[in-house]
This record gives structure tokens, sequence and C-alpha cells, in this order.
């Protein structure tokens, strides 16, 4: 039997087969989490590695979790700080960083696309430069528009995420769209 | 149909780009684009830029890059660390309780270098430590202040010189040296003739016969 809905998965994860459970937890959240992560950190490795420790912190922590909220509002939150805590840490670096070597490129990982085919090299690429123009954004019209346009959340679930108004969601969804239409008009039809 | 606002409109058009309005808002829209250009240009250039990547499956794209991660979210749980496990033991907390045990003796240790003990003053020997009761001094009424001070002047410099061998920090040596010294000169009492060596205290030899009790109450009493 798959495990494939919220509540399945929450009384698995607190009653039921652990391992089956984890997996099936993971497998239904981790774009969702690691779309978030990349928006913070701006990176596929990063995004990677967080995603990873979100999950872990999460399958830890599933016992305490009330379902006052959805698990996607949850696991939100707990990548977001997981996020911000890496980006202070990375400056904490940066100002020690003539002490020790770090000068490795974090950065995507597309480098590596020479080994892909053309038109899978252009598709990635493509998306690369979508997502890439959804994190110039600033930050509230980046992640309602992400939480909107990705992953379908109702307005009145992502105010509560950004502790903003529904007015004032629309408001930031709008502005959103209308930049990324300029940012990317090269790729009009 | 009724007419609605600028605002009201900016607010449905991106759901109305992305095919998310119901019918009766998509209609209202619709209706009212004739009363708003420049919503109805910013509407089609945003469902002309859209529309190239709602047709890029951002889905299979995220696929990619997160298909192992339940692998590898696996593997870190059962790597993880018990907290209370041997690991946790050798690799947190014995650390932690030799750094605590290091700083326990530093600081017991530094504060014995600081205290005088009876053994070290003995070994020292007491002969280069003089007291003023050991000098005659010879006070008429016109010059006794300028010999004792020449005197005592003496005395304390030499001590201190026996204390700072003995305590490493001189500012603490000159400090016990002028506790010490001062509280004999105020035994003195100007008013006699002559201080013998027949006076009541000689630090030098009494020293050698106290035990460390005594000395620690010798002290003590020094205090007071």
């Amino acid at each position: 039997m798959t495990i494939n809905k919220e509540d399945e998965i929450l009384n698995a994860l607190k009653t039921g087969n652990y391992n089956q459970a984890i997996t099936a937890f993971v497998r239904e959240y981790q774009n969702f989490v690691f779309n978030t992560a990349f928006r913070f950190l701006n990176s596929i490795e990063d995004a990677e590695d967080i995603s990873q420790d979100v999950f872990i912190k999460a399958a830890e922590a599933i016992k305490s979790f009330r379902g006052e909220s959805s698990i996607k509002t949850w696991l939100y939150r707990i990548t977001k700080n997981y996020c911000l805590n890496y980006i202070r840490k990375q400056k904490v670096r940066k100002v020690f960083s003539f002490f020790t070597d770090i000068s490795e490129d974090k950065g995507n990982t597309y480098k590596d696309n020479a080994a892909l085919p053309d038109n899978l090299i252009e598709s990635s690429e493509l998306e690369l430069k979508f997502l890439k123009a959804i994190n110039k954004l600033p930050t509230k019209q980046r992640e309602t528009f992400a939480l909107r346009y990705f992953d379908e959340m109702p307005y009145n679930e992502i105010a509560a995420i950004l502790g903003t108004t529904v007015g004032g969601l629309k408001a930031n969804y709008y502005q959103a769209v209308k930049k990324l239409a300029i940012e990317l008009d090269e790729f009009k039809d | 149909m009724q007419k609605i606002d600028l605002h009201r409109m900016q607010e449905l058009l991106p759901d109305y780009v992305f095919g998310k309005l119901d019918n009766e808002e998509k209609a209202l829209f619709e209706h009212n684009l004739q009363y708003y250009p420049e919503i109805k240009q910013e509407a089609d250039d945003a469902k002309r830029v859209f529309q190239r990547f709602e047709q890029m499956d951002v889905d299979a794209f995220l696929n990619s890059k997160t298909k192992n991660t339940s692998v590898a979210v696996h593997r870190k749980l059962e790597n993880r660390p018990k907290r209370f496990g041997k690991f946790a033991m050798v690799k947190y907390y014995l650390p932690i309780a030799a750094a605590i045990a290091l700083i326990y003796v530093v600081y017991t240790k530094s504060d014995t270098n600081n205290s005088l003990s009876k053994q070290e003053i003995v070994a020292h020997q007491t002969k280069e430590f003089v007291s003023v009761n050991d000098v005659n001094i010879i006070i008429d009424s016109t010059s006794s202040q300028i010999e004792i001070d020449e005197t005592t002047e003496i005395v304390i410099s030499n001590n201190k010189g026996v204390f700072s061998d003995l305590i490493p920090d001189t500012e603490t040596a000159n400090n016990l040296s002028d506790k010490l010294l001062s509280q004999e000169l105020a035994k003195i009492d100007a008013d006699e003739l002559l201080i013998t060596d027949n006076s009541n205290l000689n630090l030098l030899s009494g020293l050698e016969e106290l035990d460390e009790t005594q000395f620690q109450t010798f002290l003590k009493e020094l205090k007071k």
C-alpha cells in the first residue's frame, strides 16, 4: 500500500512503519522544500544539502507537530530557518576567508551540463533562467509568487506563512508577475 | 456586468494569466478589460511570456535535482550519532569535561601561587628579612622622624626584595611587605627613646618555629 496523503503520512510517521513513511514523506514534499531552499540560497548544491537537513529535522520533530497548520506551511518555516542560518554562517565565513582558502564556487552546477545533449541543456538553462529571475524579486514578491504559482497554495495559507494580509499578497503577486514579464521578455512567444 | 476598480483588476490579473479564476471571475475580468487598456496590455504580455514556461516541465527539472533526497535522508538518519551513546561520550562530553578540569586546575594553581606559605618564607631565608625592631633606633626629639623614615626605607626596600622572590607579582609583594611593616611601625611609640632587640616581636626567628596552621593564623592576625 502506498502512502500518499498528508494524514496518512503523518500517522505513519508517528505510529507506523517509520522507514516507509519517511520515504513517502520525503518524496511528497522534496520538490517543495528544494524549490523553497533554492529561492533563498540561489545555489542548487546548497539547496540539496539544506533539503536533506530539513527532512531530518522534520522527521525528528514530527511527533511534536500539532497539525495546526498544513505540513507545507510547517516545512516552509523549517526550510526558511535553515536557509537563513546557513546564509548567516556563510557571512561569518566570508569575514574570516583570508585565513582559509574557501574560494570554491558553490554556484549552480550547470557547468556540469557539458555532457548533456543540446536540447536538454537548453531546457535546463531555460528553467534555470526562470528560477533565477524569480530569485531576483524582492523577498515577499518572490515568496508569494512561488507559493502561489508552483505550490498552488491558497491565499490565506500564504498570508499565514508570510505574515501579511490577503490584499497585500495579491498586490505582491501582481507586482511579481509584472516584473517577471519584463525580465523574461526575451522569451515571449 | 458591474465595473470594478483598477486595484481589483490588478489583484485578479495573475490568476487570470495562469488560468486560476473561476468562470464568474474570469468573465468579470474580461468584461472590464475594455476600461483598462494598460491592464489588457500587461495581461497579454504576461501570457505570452509565461506560455513558454508553462510548456516547461518544472516538476521534471526539480525531480532531477531531488531524486536522491530520500536515500540521502535515510543514510543521514542512520548515521546520526545518538546523544547519549558511546560516540557522543567520546566526541562531545569527554572534551567538555577535560576543558572544565583544565580550567579548574589553572584557577586553583594560580590561587596557590599568590598565597604565602610558611615553608616558602622559611626556606627563603629569613636572615634577609629584617624587622624594624631588630634595628637599634635611637630617637631623639629632633631627629626621630628622619631616622625612622631612613631606617624604614632601608628595611622596606630590603624586604620588598625578599617578598619579590617569593611572590612573582611585584605589586603584591610590595603591598604585603608594606602591610607587614606598617603593622610593625604602628607598634612603635614615638615617645619611646630606644627600640632594642629586646622588643616583643622577632619575625625572623618566630617564623621558623611556626607550623602551617600557626602561620596561617599569624597572617590572619596581621590582616586584622
